[in-house]
């Protein structure tokens, strides 16, 4: 019986731990087969570069408020022009950019490795843990997403560290069931059983045998995550719940004040917007083509 | 057949069980309860007990919770603390919003997901390729409100039109009926379209390397019919399993989307009646959805064996 | 761009205006036609005198003994006093005894189980015993909490009790609060029944409510409409767009600076006006270092309010005193109260008198929605760094800002006050010493003299100066920080005539509009 995990990749073909490569050969080959990837790539790479690097590369203070010049048009001091308090839209957006992204990849590191953990334990000891943990999964998956998000922050309260905690909880489930499946058909692969057999202790063969070969999955799991995260903190704060102000973050930067404003001052919606959305598009591009490198059965397809 | 029917009934039960308590105690723990959330601006409040207890609130938790799961087996899902409306009724009332838009933009999406991941899979790595991937990643990318703005406000500005305001139902208007789903649903479907054309492309990619197909091919069977009629149906079965997952996503999530067009379904109700603290309408509300997707999810079950004979439930 | 905006906005204003004045009265209203209007969010029930989410619904079913003026040939900051249901009254000579002569033939809508029967002086009595009943769910009992007895004197006559002599009673009685429904056995939070211009026809929670053409409706000729459908839309940027593709006909209180574009298209008529919601931060007097009143001065004196309330407006605001400057007359010119015009260096010195040579930290929460809540609290965050104040806010839900209020645990508060067109309830309820509703524990001996005193005094002139003293020493304390309010514009597609917004009863002039197509 197929669970609710059709976007599962499962390594079936996965047999043994999997070979180390070197690195920039891989890349070499990772380019030449999925140029959307590697420009992908390149396109994410600028994107954390300059949240990164906000503060040096920011002409303005993205707090400081310029009351001479409330929603300037872009020009002159302001290159991407001034929000309804005057505030640089251009430093603001890189800000935001390190704020959406900060939340969004620790949201998707706890998630996953919540998630992953999870679905280990689950799937390698099964019984009764695994009953609870399946049943509990069961019940958060039959909630949409997005309500268990907007539950969550009503209950934590808005802030920015609730904002991670509400998304990485929203990803643990379906990120667990997808582990669990993986292990539950490695355990009775040949070699776990030989390393049980030689005498692993089972933290080890977890370690050592399991996860290396659910790796895959995981991966291409968190990467299409990651796109989602970056929406839902947008969305969190198109319904008021997101990230809290003054800081900047794409999300809050596209809410109600933007969008009021959106025909006199489109100027102070399109950088986030743009940036988000160039964001996301390259998060999935890179997902896909990751997916299409790390999943064995379409490896073999390549050939 | 029956006995695995049997199994997912009693696990269903099971997971709704967990969802209700789950509901109960989740809006209890949030901060600010129902009879402050109802006090709305004054602060004259002689007698805060009083007003608890008229709600039921003073009894112990476990004696609330038997009470009220007591009704929902009777089919009574409790009185609104908000509007004194039975919850019950105001869900029926926005269920076929929200499962019309669902629907529609389902079908929107596998309209787009089909022949575009098809033609993906048969075309791989070529400009068609690309191409559907950088629509359908475009659609995926863009946040809901983002383009549901920039819809209404171009059109109205271009074409002085929005959809109508306020759910009509088919059976009063159709056209307007459709008039008003479209743009919402079609929002929704290109979001969705982009998991479900990669979903499509892959699963046909990797139908295409079974043995089964190479064997029409080699029977000298055309391209187009070796895709409709062998791939296509085995890369249905994880289709299904999508269409189940976006349903679920869709019946409250597009809450944003109900929000700026002005549907009241489901995902509307849910969000108010967090903000009302309305603790009946919160439960009831993600009760009936758990009941709805888990509901949705067996039938889909059920459908994997329609569509893969060798499926065989025990 | 601020002084850009003005000269667009002369030009615009001196069209807009026109386009109404075309409406006036002059011409004779047209009868029929269905008004297609919009409001944000579901009333939880109709019950007037139960909360306030029915106010802008109740004055299309309801009449109260009196009412606001409305229509195009009154401002929208003056508020005048009209007979409703009460066809005249007398007034005691000290202030005490209210006399209402009722009008006769008033009929109730015709449903059952009121069925059209007359209206007469057992459903007033009635009705103000309903206000007067003190249970948690009637919140806005203090604005007839002075009342000690209300009786029938005859079938048309109701004479109305006060415990001491209040100037407020005649606004406080126009308000929806105070609205006359028929004695019956009948759940009010469920049935709308009453003897306005419209009946509630049927509605559909989160999408419409239908109101058709009361038949029997005492003003002659009125209402003019056959129908009004009021389309709940949640997303102000979806009201805008409704409107210009006229799937709605009028369009109430947009901030300014979103209303800009469509004034510019030219193709709506519209108006300006102030609103009387005044966005402001409550301070804590019982939280250190709020409790000194230096600190609290020096923060006051940290701002610009006016950038704020053009923040707010986008492009354009105006800046309030304790009593909204759209109330006309009670208020008060921002610039001649102490410690309103902005003076960093002062307040530094200020600061440092009081202690604090270095600034300190301090919290603050307020709602997520209104959005203006937002607006002014990170406005106020970047204006107090610079006295070397930090200031950290959080936003929270309108349910946990109810409890914060209710339980006064907060240092800094962004909250709204009590709409009214009687600055006593800007005045006594926040900060008299004794009232429910001051939430900062706020206490002047002085204060409560002169709070007392303005609602005692009868003769508007004398209490005007009252208002106005008892401002400016509230504006010393610097215990509630007004900032000020967004210009706000009504959008209306020309053929809509006889409309004027009116800030508290937000529909009541509704029952003025007819269609001209």
């Amino acid at each position: 019986m197929s669970g609710g995990s059709a976007e599962t990749v499962l390594p079936a073909g996965a047999s043994r731990p999997a070979p180390r490569r070197s690195g920039s050969v891989a890349l070499g080959r990772f380019a030449r087969r999925h140029p959307a990837g590697a420009v992908a790539a390149l396109v994410l790479g600028a994107v954390l570069f300059a949240s990164a690097f906000a503060a040096p590369i920011s002409p303005h203070d993205p707090y400081a408020q310029d009351y001479e010049a409330m929603m300037r048009a872009p020009g002159g001091r302001y290159p991407l022009g001034t929000d309804y308090l005057g505030r640089d839209i251009l430093s603001r957006t890189l800000y935001g950019g390190r704020t959406s992204l900060l939340i969004s990849i620790a949201a998707i590191a706890a998630g996953t490795a919540a998630g992953t953990v999870i679905g280990l334990l689950s799937g390698f000891y099964g019984g009764w843990l695994d009953g609870i943990v399946q049943r509990v999964v069961d019940v958060m998956q039959a909630l949409p997403s997005i309500i268990l998000a907007l539950a969550l922050m009503a209950v934590l309260g808005p802030r920015t560290e609730n904002v991670v905690v509400a998304i990485a909880t929203i990803i643990v489930p379906g990120l667990a069931r997808i582990v669990r499946g993986t292990v539950l058909q490695l355990r009775e692969q040949q070699f776990v059983e030989a390393a049980r057999a030689l005498g692993g202790s089972d933290g080890r063969v977890l370690r050592r045998h399991i996860l290396p070969n659910t790796m895959a999955p995981i991966i291409v799991i968190a990467t299409n995550a990651l796109s989602g995260a970056i929406l839902i903190e947008a969305s969190l704060g198109f319904l008021g719940l997101g990230t809290q102000l003054p800081v900047p973050s794409w999300g809050n930067m596209l809410s109600e004040e933007a969008r009021r404003y959106f025909e006199q001052a489109p100027w102070m919606a399109l950088p986030p917007g743009i940036a988000l959305s160039l964001t996301v598009l390259a998060v999935n591009f890179l997902g896909d083509a990751l997916r299409d490198t790390l999943d064995p059965r379409l490896r073999r397809a390549q050939g | 057949m029956r006995q695995f029917l049997l199994r997912r009934l009693i696990l269903g039960g099971a997971a709704l069980l967990g969802l209700s308590l789950l509901a109960f105690g989740l809006v209890r723990i949030i901060p600010g309860d129902a009879v402050m959330a109802q006090l709305a601006e004054s602060g004259n409040v002689s007698d805060l007990a009083a007003a608890r207890a008229q709600l039921g609130l003073d009894r112990p938790f476990a004696v609330q919770y038997v009470t009220w799961l007591g009704g929902v087996v009777r089919g009574d899902l409790g009185t609104s603390f908000w509007s004194k409306r039975p919850v019950m009724e105001d869900l029926l009332a926005a269920l076929p919003v929200s499962v019309e838009l669902a629907v529609i933009a389902m079908l929107l999406s596998m309209l787009v997901a089909l022949p575009l991941g098809a033609a993906a899979a048969s075309h791989r790595g070529g400009g068609v390729d690309l191409g559907a991937r950088l629509l359908s990643f475009g659609g995926l990318s863009v946040p809901h409100f983002w383009i549901a703005t920039l819809v209404l406000l171009y059109g109205s500005i271009w074409f002085r039109w929005v959809p109508p305001l306020g759910y009509v139902p088919p059976g009063e208007s159709l056209t307007q009926n459709l008039e008003q789903f479209m743009i919402p649903a079609a929002i929704l479907g290109l979001h969705l379209s982009a998991r479900s054309l990669r979903l499509v492309r892959s699963s046909l990619l990797e139908a295409l390397q079974e043995d089964y197909i190479r064997t029409a091919w080699a029977k000298g069977l055309r391209g187009g019919r070796v895709l409709w009629g062998h791939a296509l149906r085995n890369a249905l079965i994880p289709i299904l399993t999508i269409l189940g997952g976006q349903f679920t996503y869709l019946l409250s999530g597009s809450v944003i989307i109900e929000d700026i067009f002005s549907l009241s379904g489901i995902g509307r109700y849910v969000v108010e009646s967090i903000t009302h603290r309305d603790y009946p309408a919160v439960q009831g509300a993600i009760l009936f959805t758990g009941l709805v997707v888990i509901g949705v999810n067996l039938a889909i079950d059920l459908a994997y064996a329609w569509a893969d004979p060798r499926i065989r439930y025990q | 761009m601020s002084r850009l905006v003005t000269a667009v906005l002369a030009v615009a204003l001196a069209a807009g205006m026109l386009a109404t004045a075309a409406g006036a009265p002059a011409v004779t209203p047209k009868r029929g036609g269905t008004l297609n209007a919009t409001f944000s969010s579901d009333p939880a029930h109709f019950d007037p005198h139960r909360g306030t989410t029915a106010q802008n619904f109740v004055p299309l079913v309801y009449n109260g003994l009196v009412r606001f003026k409305t229509g195009t040939q009154v401002r929208v900051d003056e508020f005048v006093i009209e007979p409703d249901l009460a066809e005249r009254w007398e007034i005691s000579r000290d202030g005490l005894v209210y006399t209402f002569r009722l009008r006769r033939g008033v009929r109730f809508h015709d449903k059952p189980p009121v069925n059209g029967r007359e209206m007469d002086s057992a459903d007033v009595v009635w009705s103000i015993q309903r206000m007067l009943e003190d249970t948690p769910e009637n919140i806005k009992r203090d604005l007839f909490a002075v009342i000690k007895s209300a009786e029938a004197v005859d079938r048309y006559t109701v004479r109305i009790t006060l415990a001491e002599p209040f100037a407020p009673l005649l606004d406080n009685l126009a308000t929806v609060f105070a609205s006359i429904v028929p004695k019956a056995d009948i759940d009010y939070k469920q049935v709308s029944i009453g003897t306005g211009p419209f009946m509630l026809d049927s509605f559909t929670r989160g999408t419409r409510y239908v109101y058709k053409r009361h038949a029997d409706y005492f003003e002659r000729g009125q209402p003019y409409l056959d129908e009004i459908v009021i389309h709940i839309l949640r997303d102000f940027a979806t009201r805008a767009a409704a409107l210009r593709a006229s799937r709605i006909d009028v369009v109430d209180l947009l901030p300014y600076g979103q209303a800009l574009p469509i004034i510019r298209e030219g193709t709506l008529a519209w108006e300006r006006y102030q609103g009387i919601f005044s966005v402001h931060l409550r301070l804590n007097g019982a939280k250190p270092p709020l409790d000194n009143e230096k600190v609290r001065q020096a923060l006051s004196l940290a701002l610009n309010r006016q950038a704020i309330a053009i923040a707010l407006g986008g492009g354009e605001g105006v800046v309030n005193g304790p009593v909204p400057t759209g109330l006309g007359k009670w208020a008060m010119d921002w610039r001649k109260l102490p410690y309103f015009t902005r003076d960093v260096n002062k307040a530094r010195q200020i600061l440092r008198e009081a202690g604090f040579p270095n600034g300190f930290t301090i919290e603050g929460v307020g709602g997520a929605s209104p959005d203006n809540r937002r607006v002014i609290m990170e406005a106020i965050k970047a204006q107090w760094a610079q006295i070397g104040v930090t200031f950290n806010f959080r936003l929270v839900d309108t349910a946990s800002v109810q409890r914060i209020r209710f339980q006064k645990d907060f240092t800094i508060l962004a909250d709204n006050f009590t709409l009214s067109s009687d600055p006593d309830s800007y005045l006594f309820l926040e900060y008299h010493s004794t009232s429910s509703g001051n939430v900062g524990n706020y206490a002047d001996r002085e204060v409560d003299r002169l709070l007392e005193a303005q609602r005692r005094e009868l003769d508007p002139a004398k209490r005007v100066a009252l208002v106005h003293q008892a401002q400016a020493l509230i504006a010393q304390k610097g215990w509630i920080i007004t900032t000020g309010d967004p210009i706000y514009v009504s959008l209306a597609w020309p053929y809509v005539k006889g409309f004027r917004h009116n800030n508290i009863n937000q529909y009541l002039p509704l029952k003025n509009v007819w269609l001209d197509k």
